[in-house]
């Protein structure tokens, strides 16, 4: 019964070869999967419309030529569907392309060799107006008697491009700023004051700017 | 029996055939042109022209012609573009042009431009564009996606009143239970910013864009347009819209006197990370001539 198998099973590659009659040596057993070692995008940030390139580094050089399978999770990064990985090279590089588009969005691209898998983020930004953000907050001076007042500054990355209103708050009673600034247009900085209520130990609180999401604290001591 | 066939194609492939079996013939005719003097380049330039347009071609030797000549076969396929059926190059000279004349084209049409001698064939490729100033729209069109039935069903491609609205990107999906009116195509996003964008097509005819109604649940809507005519841009329209809150918004087109061939609509749903449930982000009413 063993043998009767055995010679079904060979008997294919025993025609093939006779019928073929080269003098072929076997094939040797098959080398280790090839893997992937780095997959990174330069930049990872660029401008609608712009271009990045992703290179694709393997584990090991190739034997023989490596296809690498490519693709973007979003419409506005567009990949080719594949590279191929030369014979000799250990790395191959590719061109995202990015379309125009009127929000920032990250597309996630994904390199795929077998089973192995990496990802790389592109940020795409629009061409759009920027309102700024909140850098800083300052409190002058910043230990200070209670019952004076201080002088609070906030400054944004660039001048406004219409008012912005930046809210305000205190962790303790004891000093009170107003309820948000306003920094006017063009301007990229305005002031407040803080008004303290007399103390009789020395206290410690933050003053908080709040920008949209944005938040950036100063601390204040009061002596009496 | 699959692994013995394998090898011997292989091996076939890589000279182990049987050495009797003759070869193909050879689709290459016998040269007839002079020895050391073939037709080596066929160049159209400019290559992409307005149809009604002249342009030049030049067809090169590889050596000087001889004190005969050396006559070259022309011909252009279709009928948009007409070449002189032959020219002679000169003893001595090793090029020579001739004109291509072209008509007016409805639809953007690629012409083969084909010179022969010798048994040597050289091909070059000329684009003919719509000229914008030869037509005009004498029709208004409202895409309401009224031919989508089944709600929440994708829509890999649709067609109504000879356009064909295809989806490039992100899964746009019919909705028969919201429209301005009902139905619209629309598409959503989970979290973060997804791009959705559809291309629209009148058979390569030329239309023009009026306006398109654009609708997103609870984001603002930032968009883009683009248009173009034959492959070359003719503009781009990009903004953002502010937060309708569900209502649908009429976006008039920014160049509603430019024709175009090929539109395209590029939304960005911005869902912001990290909330509940996804953001329907549609597009209906889409307003057309042609």
């Amino acid at each position: 019964m063993r043998s009767s198998l055995f010679s079904r099973a060979a008997l294919p590659l025993l025609v093939a070869i006779c019928t073929c009659g080269c003098d072929e040596t076997p094939t040797t057993p098959s080398a280790p999967p090839v893997t992937l070692s780095q997959f990174s995008l330069t930049p990872a940030t660029v401008d609608a419309g712009a271009r990045s390139e992703g290179i694709v580094t393997l584990a090991a050089r190739a034997a023989t030529p490596i296809d690498v399978r490519l693709s973007s999770s979003d419409g506005v990064a567009v990949v080719p569907a594949s590279i191929v990985v030369p014979v000799g090279a250990t790395s191959a590089t590719f061109t995202v392309t990015t379309r125009l588009v009127a929000a920032d969005t990250n597309a996630t691209i994904s390199v795929l060799l077998g089973a192995d898998k990496r990802e790389a983020v592109l940020r795409v930004m629009a061409p759009i107006p920027r309102p700024p953000t909140l850098q800083a907050l300052g409190i002058d001076p910043e230990v200070l008697r209670g019952g004076q007042n201080a002088q609070g500054t906030i400054r944004l990355s660039g001048p406004a491009l219409a008012p912005m209103a930046v809210a305000l708050r205190s962790s303790n009673s004891l000093a009170t700023p107003p309820a948000s600034v306003t920094v006017p247009t063009g301007a990229a900085s305005a002031t407040f004051t803080v008004t303290t209520r007399p103390v009789t130990l020395d206290t410690i609180f933050d003053i908080t700017a709040t920008l949209a999401d944005q938040a950036r604290s100063a601390q204040m001591r009061l002596t009496p | 029996m699959r692994f013995a066939a394998t090898i011997c194609v292989l091996l076939v492939a890589t000279g182990c055939g049987d050495p009797s079996t003759p070869t193909s013939p050879s689709t290459t005719p016998p040269s007839t042109a002079p020895a050391g003097a073939t037709l080596s380049r066929l160049e159209v330039g400019p290559s992409s022209v307005l149809g009604g347009e002249t342009t030049r071609a030049t067809v090169t030797l590889s050596a000087p012609a001889p004190a005969s000549g050396v006559a070259i076969a022309l011909s252009a396929s279709g009928t948009t573009a007409t070449v002189p059926s032959s020219l002679t190059i000169p003893a001595g000279e090793t090029s020579a042009t001739f004109d291509i004349v072209t008509t007016r084209v409805a639809t953007t049409t690629e012409v083969t431009i084909t010179a022969q001698t010798g048994g040597v064939t050289r091909t070059a490729s000329l684009r003919l564009r719509i000229d914008p100033a030869s037509v005009r729209p004498s029709a208004n069109y409202t895409i309401g996606f009224s031919g989508l039935r089944d709600n929440r069903a994708a829509v890999p491609t649709y067609t109504e009143s000879g356009f064909t609205i295809s989806p490039v990107s992100a899964e746009w999906v019919g909705i028969t239970t919201y429209g301005n009116p009902l139905p619209s195509l629309q598409f959503f996003a989970l979290g973060g910013t997804v791009t959705g964008e559809v291309r629209i097509t009148a058979d390569g005819s030329p239309f023009w864009l009026r306006s398109v109604d654009f609708y997103s649940s609870v984001t603002r809507i930032p968009y883009v347009i683009e248009g173009f005519l034959s492959g070359e841009p003719v503009f781009t329209q990009l903004e953002v819209l502010g937060n309708t809150f569900g209502a649908f918004v009429r976006v008039p087109s920014s160049r509603p006197d430019a024709p175009v061939d090929v539109l395209l609509i590029r939304l960005s749903n911005p869902m912001p990370p990290g909330v509940t449930g996804s953001n329907p982000m549609g597009i209906d009413n889409i307003v057309l001539n042609r």
